[in-house]
C-alpha cells in the first residue's frame, strides 16, 4: 500500500505516496502554523547558517514536503538534523510559517519511531549519563584548576544524587526509553 | 501667400547633442545664412522647449519673419507645437517648414560627420525655398453626428454602450451571436470574491435591453464603414433570425419539438442545441433563432414541399417565419467602439496533453460550465468517461501560453481561474478532494487576488511549480504524468481522474475582420494595437474609433470593465467638442482644367472624390474634404493638373528639389 502510494501523487526518487496519517500527525506536532500557507519564496533557505554548512538541509524543501506528506522525505531523511534550530526561518517567513516548527516535529516523530542518527543518540546518551549534553571534559578541567576554580563544577558531575534525579526525570518522561543506548544494537 | 518679400527664419537644433555632437551646426549657420531671403539662422540646444519657443516669437517679432524653418527633429515629434508657437506670434502655422537633422542625418551618419553636415546643408536649401512657396491655410471644420457604434456585446460592450446612453449619446450596439452576454455570462462565479457572475452581468444586459438610448442589434455584424472620424457611415447587416422578435414570446415550446440536435455553443460544445433555439434563460433578447446551418426545414424544403416545420405547428405567438432574409441597416455616427473580445486558446494544438484524445482531460471553459448550475451538468463536476465525481483533480497552467510554438504571451487569467477553481472544488465538491496545480509561475496581481492565492493554500489545494510535458492515460482510464518539482527538487508522479488544462485568450477570427474593415493595426500576437500602450490604451490610430476589452489583449472582467469606461468617456470627450477640426492638407480642383476623365476618382483610396453635374454635359471633380487625406495620389494622376494638394503644391515640391539639388 505504502510503495503504490494512493491515488494522487507519489514521490518518484522515494518511490512513496502521499501518507495522509503522516500528514495528519505531523499536523498536531507542528500545532498552530500553516504550512499549507507556504508559497516557496525561500527566504529561510536563503538565510539558514544550517545549510550553509551542511548543503542538503533546505527548510523551503522540508515545508514542501511537509505540506505533501512525504513522510520519508522528512522522518527518513538524516538532513531534518542539520538545523541548529535557530528560529531564523520563523523570522523571515513571510507567510508565518516556521519551519523550525516543521522540522522540529517532524524530529519527534522521527525519535518515536526509534529513526534518531547516531550522533543526536550519542548526545542523548551524554545527558543519561553526566546530565550534560556536553560533559566538563579533562581539558576544561585543566583550564578551570588554572583559574582557581575546582575541577568539576557544582553540577550534577559533583552530585551523584542530582544525577540519579536527572536519570529519573528522563526515564519518566520516556526519553531514556526512546533515545537511550539501550536501543542501540 | 502672406504679403511682401519672404523673410526666412532658420532655427538649428542641436537636441542635446544628438545633431550637434555629429553635424557641424556652426558650418550649417554660415551656409544658411547666405541664401536668399533667409534674415535669420539661430542655434539652440532644444527648440522645442518652452523658453525656446519664446525665443522664437521674439525672432518673428524682432526680424519680421513671415517663414519659418525648424531643423531638428522628424516632423513627428513637436509638430502641433511648433505650429501653435507660429500662431502665438501671429503668423499662419501652415508657414512653417520642418527639416529632418537628426532620424535622416546625424543618428543614420554617425560615422561620417563631413557628410553628415553636407547633407543637412543640402535639405536646409530644400527647406528655405519650398518655404518661401507656403501659403496660409485654415483647418476644416466639419460638425459632428453624436452617435455611436459599439461592436461587440460582451461585458466590455455592454458596459460601454450603458455608460454612452447614460451620457445621453444613442448607441447602436452590434452583437454577431442572438445574445448579448459574451464569454462572462457562461461563467459561474468570478474571481477573488466568487460572486456569483450572472447575478451581476444579467441586470445590465435588461438594462441594456430596456434603454431608450440604446438600439440593440444582436445576430448582426458591421459589413462596411464609410466617412470618417465624427461622421462615419456603418452598414449592419441583420442576419435572419426567422423569428420575429417582436411577436415571440420566449416560451421555448419551440425547442421542445426541434427534431436536430448539435453541439451547443453555450456550455462549449459539451452537450446538444437544436436548431431553433434560446442560447440561455437570461438571453437578451430573449427570442428564439434558427440557426440556418442545421435547420431541416431550411435545408431541405422544396417548394410545395416543406420539410419538417414542426416549430411552426408549436408556436402559439406565430413569430417563426422562414421567408425572413438578410437585411442591411445603415447609420451615422460620430465614433465606433471596438470591443469585439477574444476566443479560448484550442487545447488541440498541445496533443502532448491529452486534450481531444481522453474524455477526462478537459479545458478550463468546460470546467467553468460544468460547475455552472445551468450548465450541462447541472453543477456537478464528473469525470466526463465515467459520470462520477473524480477523486483528484489536477491543474496543468499555461496551456499555450507563454509558449514561442503557440502564444508567447501571458495569459493573465489562467492562475487566478485555476485558484477560483480549485477553491469551488474544496468549498462545493468535497474538502476531501485532492487539488494539485501545476504551474510555473503564480501570476495573482490584481486587487485581492494574492488574498485569494493565500485562501486557497490554506484550503490544502497543493501546488507543485513545475510543468508536465504529458499526460498519458492507464489501463484503467484514469490519467498519469510526471512532472518536476523546482521547489523541492523531486520528480512526481500525479495520477489523476480528471486534469483540467488552463487555457488563454487568442484573437478572435472577429479582430481580423473588424481591423480590415477599418485599417487598424494589429500587433505581433493578433490582437488590436492601442495607440500607445502606456498613455491611450483605449484609442486607435484612426480618429473617432475607440476600443477596449480582450479584442487588445488578454484581460479579466475588471480590466474588460475599466477599459470599456474608459473608453466610453474618451468617446464622449471626443464628441462633446461638437465638431471636428481636420488639417487642410487635401485636394484642390481647379474646375476650368478639370477635364471630368475621372482618373482622380479611380486612383482615390478613400472615395473622396465625386463628379459634380456643372449642366450642358459638363462635369468635374468634386473633392469630399472630410474624407480626403491629402495623399496626393489624384494630383499626381491628373492629366491636365487639374488638381493640387495643399501644403504640397507643384511648385512647393519642385522649389524644394531644386533647392536641394543646387550646384549638382
Amino acid at each position: 500500500m505504502k510503495k503504490e502510494g494512493r491515488k494522487g501523487l507519489r514521490d518518484l526518487f522515494s518511490m512513496q505516496g502521499e501518507d495522509p496519517e503522516f500528514l495528519r500527525e505531523l499536523r498536531r506536532e507542528i500545532g498552530e502554523q500553516e504550512p499549507d500557507a507556504c508559497f516557496q519564496c525561500m527566504r529561510c533557505t536563503s538565510g539558514c547558517d544550517a545549510f550553509k554548512f551542511q548543503k542538503g538541509y533546505k527548510p523551503h524543501q522540508l515545508v514542501g514536503f511537509a505540506r505533501l506528506g512525504l513522510k520519508e522525505r522528512m522522518v527518513g531523511s538524516e538532513v531534518i538534523w542539520s538545523c541548529t534550530t535557530c528560529s531564523y526561518c520563523r523570522e523571515v517567513c513571510p507567510q508565518r510559517v516556521a519551519p523550525v516548527d516543521v522540522v522540529k516535529a517532524a524530529r519527534r516523530l522521527a525519535v518515536r519511531e526509534g529513526r534518531a542518527v547516531e550522533d543526536h543518540r550519542k548526545i542523548a546518551g551524554y545527558l543519561i549519563r553526566t546530565g550534560h549534553l556536553v560533559p566538563v571534559s579533562e581539558t576544561v578541567k585543566e583550564l578551570r584548576e588554572k583559574l582557581g576554580l575546582p575541577g568539576t563544577p557544582p553540577t550534577t558531575h559533583a552530585s551523584q544524587k542530582a544525577l540519579e534525579e536527572v536519570g529519573e526525570l528522563l526515564r519518566r518522561t520516556g526519553f531514556a526509553r526512546l533515545l537511550g543506548e539501550e536501543k542501540d544494537g | 501667400m502672406p504679403a511682401g518679400a519672404p523673410r526666412v527664419g532658420v532655427f538649428l537644433c542641436k537636441c542635446g547633442g544628438n545633431i550637434s555632437d555629429f553635424v557641424d551646426l556652426e558650418a550649417v549657420k554660415s551656409a544658411v545664412e547666405k541664401l536668399d531671403g533667409v534674415v535669420a539662422v539661430e542655434v539652440d540646444e532644444h527648440w522645442c522647449s518652452s523658453p525656446a519657443g519664446k525665443r522664437i516669437r521674439e525672432a518673428i517679432k524682432e526680424k519680421n519673419l513671415n517663414r519659418v524653418v525648424i531643423v531638428a527633429c522628424t516632423l513627428n515629434m513637436h509638430q502641433p507645437h511648433f505650429m501653435e508657437v507660429l500662431q502665438e506670434a501671429g503668423l499662419n502655422p501652415y508657414l512653417l517648414e520642418r527639416v529632418n537633422a537628426r532620424e535622416q542625418c546625424s543618428w543614420v551618419h554617425k560615422d561620417s560627420p563631413r557628410e553628415a553636415t553636407e547633407k543637412v546643408i543640402d535639405l536646409v536649401r530644400g527647406g528655405v525655398a519650398r518655404a518661401k512657396h507656403l501659403s496660409e491655410l485654415s483647418p476644416i471644420v466639419e460638425k459632428l453626428n453624436r452617435n455611436v457604434v459599439v461592436v461587440g456585446g460582451g461585458v466590455a460592450g455592454i458596459i460601454a454602450s450603458l455608460e454612452l446612453a447614460y451620457g445621453g449619446h444613442r448607441v447602436f450596439l452590434v452583437e454577431k451571436s442572438p445574445t448579448i452576454g459574451g464569454r462572462m455570462a457562461k461563467f459561474s462565479k468570478v474571481f477573488p470574491s466568487l460572486d456569483c457572475a450572472s447575478c451581476i452581468l444579467t441586470p445590465r444586459m435588461a438594462e441594456v435591453e430596456s434603454h431608450k438610448n440604446i438600439t440593440l442589434l444582436t445576430y448582426s455584424e458591421v459589413q462596411e464603414v464609410s466617412g470618417s472620424a465624427g461622421n462615419f457611415r456603418v452598414k449592419i447587416l441583420r442576419k435572419p433570425r426567422y423569428v420575429d422578435p417582436a411577436l415571440c414570446t420566449g416560451c421555448r415550446d419551440c425547442t421542445t419539438v426541434c427534431p436536430v440536435k448539435v453541439p451547443n455553443e453555450w456550455n462549449v460544445g459539451m452537450d446538444k442545441r437544436t436548431a431553433i433555439y434560446i442560447p440561455f434563460p437570461e438571453a437578451v433578447p430573449r427570442v428564439a433563432t434558427v440557426d440556418e446551418a442545421s435547420c431541416l426545414y431550411l435545408k431541405h424544403s422544396r417548394p410545395g414541399k416543406p420539410v419538417c416545420g414542426k416549430c411552426l405547428e408549436v408556436c402559439r405567438a406565430k413569430a417563426i417565419n422562414f421567408d425572413m432574409k438578410p437585411e442591411v441597416l445603415e447609420v451615422e455616427a460620430g465614433a465606433i467602439l471596438i470591443a469585439v473580445g477574444s476566443e479560448v486558446f484550442d487545447a488541440r494544438k498541445v496533443p502532448q496533453l491529452g486534450y481531444g484524445l481522453y474524455k477526462n482531460v478537459i479545458t478550463s471553459m468546460e470546467f467553468e460550465r460544468m460547475i455552472n448550475s445551468d450548465g450541462p451538468t447541472g453543477g456537478k463536476v464528473v469525470n466526463p468517461a465515467t459520470g462520477e465525481t473524480p477523486k483528484v483533480v489536477a491543474f496543468i497552467q499555461c496551456v499555450g501560453s507563454r509558449d514561442e510554438k503557440y502564444n508567447p504571451y501571458c495569459c493573465r487569467i489562467g492562475c487566478t481561474a485555476s485558484l477560483k477553481h480549485a477553491s469551488l472544488l474544496k468549498e462545493y465538491v468535497s474538502k476531501d478532494i485532492d487539488v494539485y496545480i501545476c504551474y510555473n509561475d503564480m501570476r495573482t496581481v490584481g486587487k485581492g487576488f494574492e488574498e485569494f492565492y493565500r485562501r486557497v493554500r490554506d484550503m490544502g489545494v497543493k501546488f507543485i511549480r513545475g510543468l508536465p510535458s504529458e499526460v498519458k492515460q492507464k489501463p484503467d482510464g484514469s490519467l498519469t504524468f510526471n512532472v518536476f518539482d523546482t521547489t523541492t527538487e523531486t520528480l512526481y508522479e500525479v495520477n489523476a481522474d480528471l486534469v483540467v488544462l488552463a487555457i488563454g485568450l487568442v484573437p478572435s477570427p472577429d479582430i481580423e475582420k473588424v481591423a480590415k474593415l477599418l485599417k487598424l493595426s494589429r500587433g505581433h500576437d493578433g490582437f488590436l494595437l492601442e495607440a500607445h500602450e502606456k498613455l491611450r490604451p483605449v484609442e486607435t490610430l484612426s480618429d473617432g474609433i475607440f476600443v477596449a476589452g480582450s479584442c487588445l489583449g488578454p484581460m479579466d472582467i475588471h480590466d474588460a470593465t475599466s477599459e470599456a469606461m474608459g473608453a466610453a468617456s474618451k468617446v464622449m470627450g471626443f464628441l462633446a467638442a461638437g465638431e471636428i477640426v481636420k488639417e487642410p492638407i487635401v485636394a484642390k480642383v481647379n474646375e476650368d482644367l478639370c477635364s471630368g476623365c475621372r482618373v482622380c476618382v479611380s486612383v482615390c483610396p478613400f472615395d473622396a472624390i465625386k463628379m459634380e453635374d456643372k449642366g450642358e454635359g459638363k462635369f468635374v471633380a468634386k473633392v469630399d474634404e472630410v474624407l480626403c487625406k491629402g495623399c496626393g495620389l489624384c494630383a499626381a494622376s491628373c492629366p491636365t493638373a487639374a488638381v493640387t494638394t495643399q501644403h504640397f503644391t507643384d511648385e512647393q515640391i519642385r522649389s524644394q528639389v531644386r533647392g536641394i539639388l543646387v550646384g549638382v
